[in-house]
Parts: structure tokens; C-alpha cells; sequence
């Protein structure tokens, strides 16, 4: 037989991709089957979110924070207010803080349920999706309830949160448990128990430890290597440190693992709120905090853990009531950077598998 | 490889008897609870023009204007907010001393020109009069409270 | 802003001042300060010791988080010692910006680095010149830098050297100008 003749092409995913989840492009160099390398172009989303803090007082860049990481914005809310509040020793009350800590892990549940949803959808399972969103919606209605909006709620505020639970929304969680916890038996069995769906993640785009915490992953990424870290438990903030919730960690740092931890993460985050709602003390929802904010002159970070990783706010203030600037650690941002050494060499069938279940919101990648 | 699918298809028929989750949308209307923040209703007699709500905006969507009256009370006369640009996220609402901006339930705003959605004074109170009228007034002085009683509670 | 970053580990800083306002009892220790301030000892002093007293400019306390100030030319190798160092070991790179000063001439950029084994989260940042703005690159010491350093170079205008793809990231290609520095203007003159 005559040699085979192979040729190099390029091509270009995105940024119009149905999988790709938002406006990503990856440019692929393709030797027959096997991407030879993989660049990433992002910044079709800018709007320039740190430049137009420089602009706005503080209360104001809370809206703009709902629009990072649009699906899990409860969780941003709490990135910004915090920065905040641990750079002016504001003091908040206990029920805030518990209220913060509820609808952060519901909103944390939500995210992880849309991407199982979505990341199934990318493999060719249709109706995990449908499931999912059923599922979601009900959380996604609970959140509305108590904040006003569907998706970006702009609840929290510096000192406090906007409004105390509305009557009767304690019970509709409780009520709400039981059919999380039947519905997460059900995407175990359901996807967990398929076989197809296993061979095609089990083993594919794994990474070590080490590599991880070079590159800086966070969040499920980092965890899926088998490193424990988590912020709500490695440099505990909030209330987080009164409930009792564990840690899931992967073993191999596999597309299945990080998958799984999407499920035990749920798990664990509807531990944290069956706990606090239990719990939660009476008292005022808003603290003392001043009108006009006005961070001292400084340098400030602080971060929390969101839905994808670590949500870190940088803000560099000189005294006035607005940021001279304000730098956002994007967890999605750093966890994209891995995406060109983990898809090297790979099949081109992979790639989305791979892209994934990085679990990457282009909101949050491109501020 | 069997045992999977098998399960699979035993979920979605379990699935068929149960009641619809979704909503006919046009002709049914979602019921939206009492805190939804959809597009402004303005109340013009209540508005004492003091900026605020134009100041806070992170967008810099309203823009107003009022002169003095003959009782040296302000009035409001324009007042345009542009949705263009509205993020629908509340701050207006908040700051108002007199609630006389405030949000409705309403939230269909295609529309097939950008001019149409800059929405002017007659349309922001047309809105408000036709959310009270939805709502009942007693239903609105009620939310009303609330929201006052919250504001109280922020103080 | 300028007032701070002059001031030295010794002088308290201008918001441990507020706080000893408010805060009658002022003899009392602030004990989640002095855990710093023996971090910031202890790290300068591997750093005096390994590379001798030069490359540091400052190193200072920004409310309870030990910072360093290092020389531009000494800012690849203190952070190369920083990672590598047993006693350092600092491997978790958090977060990265660069700020611009116009009113002092220079852009700084501040990377906020994480010891896994030991716990401990510290700040090194440098300053470099507005007109040129230079530093050594640091994506080969921490790969997850790379687009860090590409977001700076393209918003901030700060050119890495030896970074392995320095492309605009998240403005176009043929873009203009920097839009995170301070005199930047959307409109043309
Ligand atoms: S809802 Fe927000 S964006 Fe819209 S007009 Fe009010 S303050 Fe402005
Ligand atoms: S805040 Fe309220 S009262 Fe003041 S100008 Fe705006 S709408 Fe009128």
C-alpha cells in the first residue's frame, strides 16, 4: 500500500458553538483525528467589568458582579460584599450571614445542576438536560422568591443582605429537600449507571496534582486530582465554619471525577442549608454600614469559593468612594489555561468532553 | 450495556403520568411572587425630584427633570428611563424615599426598535396604573408596607 | 495610596490607626497582626539571606497581609526563590493584577502567592516605568500566570519578556491602547 499522505488542518470551534457554552473559540490543529494543538481565543464577552468599577461606587459594581458568572450569581454577590466588608471591619448580622450562606448553596446547587444538565447535553444525552432543568427550576423559583429575579438577583449588600426570607419560604426548602434528594438518586442511577456515558469520560483529560495547583485550578478541577481545597473550609469565611459538610475529592483528575464531584457537591451544599435553615437565629437582615462606602486607602484581597472555584476581589482604593481599581480572579479564567496541554494529543471526539467538564461560564472567563 | 438503557427507559416512562412542568407561555401568564422585579411603574404625584434614583443607577438609565411649583414643591416633569441599558436590578427603587418609582411584574420588552424602549413619564405611570389595576390596590398598599417596613428595618 | 506604599513595617498603617481610634484599649495586641508581622519577618529574612538585602524595595504590612516590594530586575528571581525555596515553598499562584499610577509615573503589579505547605498567603509586587513598561515574565514558574501576564500586557500595557505567546487577550488584535490605564479615552483625539 502506498503511503498515506497526511496533511495538517485547522479548525476553528466556535464562537458560535452550541457546545462550547457561550462564546468561546478554540482553534484546533488537527493531524487526521488528533488535535496537535489547541488555542483558546476568548474576550468575545469583555464589557470591561474592572474598568467600569473604577466608576462606580461600590453598591453599584454589585449588579455588575450578577453578571460575571450568571449562573451561579448569588455566589459573585458574595465575592464583592465580603472584599467589602473585610476591608471596612463591617460587622454583619448572624441571620444575614446564614440568608448568605442559604442562598449561596442553593445557587451553588443550581450551577452544578446545569452542568450536569449541559455537560450530558454536550455527550448526546438529551433528556439528563430536561431532568436537570426541572429540577433547577425549583430552586431557581425559590431564589426569585427571596430576591426578585431569576438569575441576577442583586441581594446581598455590604452590611447585610437586602431582604429577610418572605413568609413561609423556610418551608418550601424544607419541602424542596426530599425532592432534591430523590431526583439526585435519580441522575446517579440514571447517569452514573450509564455505561456509555462512562466510557466516554472515565480515564479522558487527566492531569496530576501537581500540574493543578501550577496552573492555579481551583474549585472542582482542582479537587478532582484528589487535593482538598476548598476555601469554605481552607480559609473558612462567612459562617461556613459552624456546619458540618465534607469535602468531596476525586482520585485521578479525570472528566468522571469531576463530574461526580459536580453530584457529591450537591449533596453537600443541601447538607450545608438543610443545617441552616435549622439553625438560622432571629435579628435583623442589615447591619450598620455607612451610606456612601469608603474603603480606606489600601490594597485588599479576599475571595470565597464560587461556584467554579476561587471568586477573588482585588481592590486597590484610595480612600474615595469608588475602587482606583478593582482586579476580579475569575476562576474560570485560570481553569481555561489548562485546556491546550489537556487536549494535546487527544481525539478530536474528546474535545468536548474534555472542554466540558472544565465547567467554564464565558461570563466569568471574560469579565 | 443492556442494564443501563434498560434503566434509562424505565425513568422516562415513570415520567409520563406525571403532570406538565411547563407552562403554555402566551396564553398563560407565569405568576411571578410579590418581590419580581420586572419593568418600573412611576408615580408622578409622589416623585419630589430629588435625583436619587438617577444618581444611584448603575447605568446611568433615567433621566429626569422637574420644575418648582407655584406651593415651592418640586414636580417632576420628564422623567425617561431607557431600557436599553436597565439592568432591571433594583437600586432605584431602593434608594426612592417616596416609592414613587417602583417595579412591576411585567417583563415582556421585545420590541422592534431601540427608540421604543426608551419609555417616558405617560408610559412608566400607564404601567403603574395597569399593574394596580392587575394586582388590586389593596394587594399594592400591602406590598407598599412591606417595602416600607424593610426599609425601616435597613435604617 | 502613595502615603502608604512609602510607609515601612515599623509605623503603623494608616487603617491600624483608625482602628486604635475607635478602639479604647490601645495597648492591646493585635494578635492576627503580630501572626503576620512574624511571617513578614520570617520571609524577609529568607529573602535577605538567599539574595542579599538589595532586591527588596520594602516590605510592609497592607492590613494583616505580609507584602513585598521587589526591584524590577530582581522580580523573576525572587519569585523563582519563592516557589522553589523548601522553606517558602510557595506553589499556589492566586491572583495577579498591575495598577496604573500615573501621578507617580509607575504601573505595579502585585501577585498574590499561596504556600500550600505552610499555609500562608503573601503579596510580592514591583514596579516598572509607564513608558516602556517591562518586567521578566513569570509563566514559566507558574504556567497558570500565562494568561495573567497576556491580561496585563493587554489592558495594563506591560510587556512581559520571555512570556512564550504575548498576544492581546481579550481586546482584539488590532486594538489601540490599553484600556486599563488611567489616561485611556475611548475617545480619539
Ligand atoms: S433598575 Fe437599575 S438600571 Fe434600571 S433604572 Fe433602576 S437603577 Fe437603573
Ligand atoms: S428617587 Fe424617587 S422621589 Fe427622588 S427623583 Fe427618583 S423617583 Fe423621584
Amino acid at each position: 500500500m502506498a503511503e498515506l499522505r497526511t496533511e495538517e488542518m485547522l479548525l476553528n470551534v466556535g464562537p458560535q458553538h452550541p457546545s462550547t457554552h457561550g462564546v468561546l473559540r478554540v482553534v484546533i490543529k488537527l493531524d487526521g483525528e488528533i488535535i496537535r494543538e489547541a488555542t483558546p481565543v476568548i474576550g468575545y464577552l469583555h464589557r470591561g467589568t474592572e474598568k467600569l468599577s473604577e466608576d462606580l461606587q461600590y453598591q453599584q459594581i454589585i449588579p455588575y458582579f450578577d453578571r460575571l458568572d450568571y449562573i451561579s450569581a448569588m455566589l459573585n454577590n458574595h465575592a464583592i460584599v465580603n472584599a467589602v466588608e473585610k476591608a471596612m471591619d463591617i460587622e454583619i448580622p448572624e441571620r444575614a450571614e446564614y440568608l448568605r450562606v442559604i442562598v449561596g448553596e442553593l445557587n451553588r446547587t443550581a450551577a452544578h445542576l446545569l452542568f450536569v444538565g449541559a455537560y450530558l447535553l454536550d455527550l448526546g444525552a438529551m433528556s439528563p438536560f430536561l431532568y436537570v432543568f426541572m429540577t433547577r427550576e425549583r430552586i431557581i423559583e425559590l431564589l426569585n422568591e427571596i430576591s426578585g429575579a431569576r438569575l441576577t438577583y442583586n441581594y446581598m449588600r455590604v452590611g447585610g443582605v437586602k431582604y429577610d426570607a418572605p413568609p413561609g419560604w423556610f418551608a418550601k426548602i424544607r419541602e424542596f429537600i426530599p425532592y432534591f434528594k430523590e431526583m439526585y438518586q435519580l441522575f446517579d442511577d440514571l447517569i452514573t449507571g450509564n455505561e456509555i456515558f462512562i466510557s466516554r469520560v472515565k480515564g479522558i483529560g487527566s492531569y496530576g496534582q501537581e500540574e493543578a495547583i501550577n496552573y492555579g485550578l481551583s474549585g472542582i478541577p482542582l479537587r478532582s486530582t484528589g487535593f482538598k481545597w476548598d476555601l469554605r473550609k481552607n480559609k473558612s469565611y462567612s459562617v461556613y465554619d459552624r456546619f458540618d459538610f465534607e469535602i468531596p475529592v476525586g482520585t485521578n483528575g479525570d472528566n468522571y471525577d469531576r463530574y461526580y464531584l459536580h453530584l457529591l457537591e450537591m449533596e453537600q451544599s443541601m447538607r450545608i442549608v438543610e443545617q441552616a435553615i435549622d439553625s438560622i437565629p432571629e435579628g435583623p437582615v442589615m447591619g450598620k454600614a455607612p451610606k456612601i462606602l469608603r474603603i480606606p486607602a489600601g490594597e485588599y484581597y479576599a475571595a470565597v469559593e464560587g461556584a467554579k472555584g476561587e471568586l477573588g476581589v482585588y481592590i486597590v482604593s484610595d480612600g474615595k468612594d469608588k475602587p482606583y481599581r478593582m482586579k476580579i480572579r475569575r476562576p474560570s479564567f485560570v481553569n481555561l489555561q489548562i485546556i491546550p496541554s489537556l487536549l494535546k494529543d487527544q481525539n478530536i471526539a474528546d474535545f468536548i468532553a474534555i472542554l466540558g467538564s472544565i465547567d467554564i461560564v464565558l461570563g466569568e472567563v471574560d469579565a | 450495556m443492556m442494564f443501563g438503557l434498560l434503566k434509562g427507559l424505565g425513568v422516562t416512562l415513570r415520567q409520563i403520568p406525571k403532570k406538565n412542568v411547563t407552562l403554555q407561555y402566551p396564553d398563560v401568564k407565569p405568576d411571578w411572587p410579590d418581590r419580581f422585579r420586572g419593568v418600573h411603574k412611576f408615580y408622578p404625584e409622589k416623585c419630589i425630584v430629588c435625583n436619587q434614583c438617577a444618581r444611584v443607577c448603575p447605568t446611568s438609565c433615567i433621566s429626569l427633570s422637574g420644575t418648582r411649583g407655584e406651593d415651592k414643591k418640586m414636580h417632576i416633569e420628564t422623567y425617561d428611563i431607557n431600557f436599553e441599558i436597565c439592568i432591571l436590578c433594583d437600586l432605584c427603587t431602593e434608594v426612592c424615599p417616596t416609592e414613587a418609582i417602583q417595579m412591576t411584574d411585567t417583563f415582556e420588552l421585545a420590541e422592534y426598535s431601540r427608540d421604543a424602549l426608551f419609555k417616558n413619564i405617560e408610559w412608566l405611570a400607564e404601567n403603574g396604573r395597569q399593574h394596580d389595576a392587575r394586582k388590586g390596590k389593596s394587594d399594592d398598599q400591602a406590598n407598599h408596607d412591606a417595602k416600607a417596613a424593610d426599609k425601616a428595618g435597613e435604617q | 495610596m502613595t502615603e502608604e506604599s512609602k510607609e515601612t513595617t515599623v509605623k503603623p498603617s494608616a487603617e491600624t490607626a483608625v482602628n486604635t481610634e475607635t478602639q479604647p484599649k490601645e495597648e492591646q495586641p493585635d494578635p492576627k497582626k503580630e501572626a503576620a508581622q512574624k511571617v513578614l519577618d520570617r520571609i524577609r529574612g529568607l529573602i535577605v539571606q538567599e539574595l542579599g538585602d538589595h532586591v527588596l524595595e520594602d516590605a510592609l504590612l497592607m492590613k494583616h497581609q505580609p507584602t513585598f516590594v521587589v526591584k524590577r530586575d530582581h522580580w523573576l528571581q525572587t519569585v523563582q526563590l519563592l516557589r522553589h525555596h523548601d522553606a517558602l515553598g510557595f506553589d499556589y499562584p492566586e491572583a495577579m493584577a498591575g495598577t496604573d499610577y500615573p501621578a507617580n509615573g509607575y504601573i505595579e503589579v502585585i501577585l498574590y502567592v499561596y504556600s500550600m505547605n505552610h499555609n500562608e498567603l503573601i503579596a510580592v509586587k514591583t514596579r516598572t516605568p509607564r513608558d516602556n513598561a517591562e518586567l521578566q515574565s513569570l509563566s514559566y514558574v507558574y504556567q497558570g500566570l500565562n494568561w495573567e501576564e497576556r491580561e496585563i500586557y493587554d489592558l495594563v500595557g506591560v510587556k512581559f519578556t520571555g512570556h512564550p505567546d504575548l498576544r492581546r487577550i481579550m481586546m482584539p488584535e488590532d486594538y489601540e491602547g490599553h484600556p486599563l490605564r488611567k489616561d485611556f479615552s475611548v475617545w480619539k483625539e
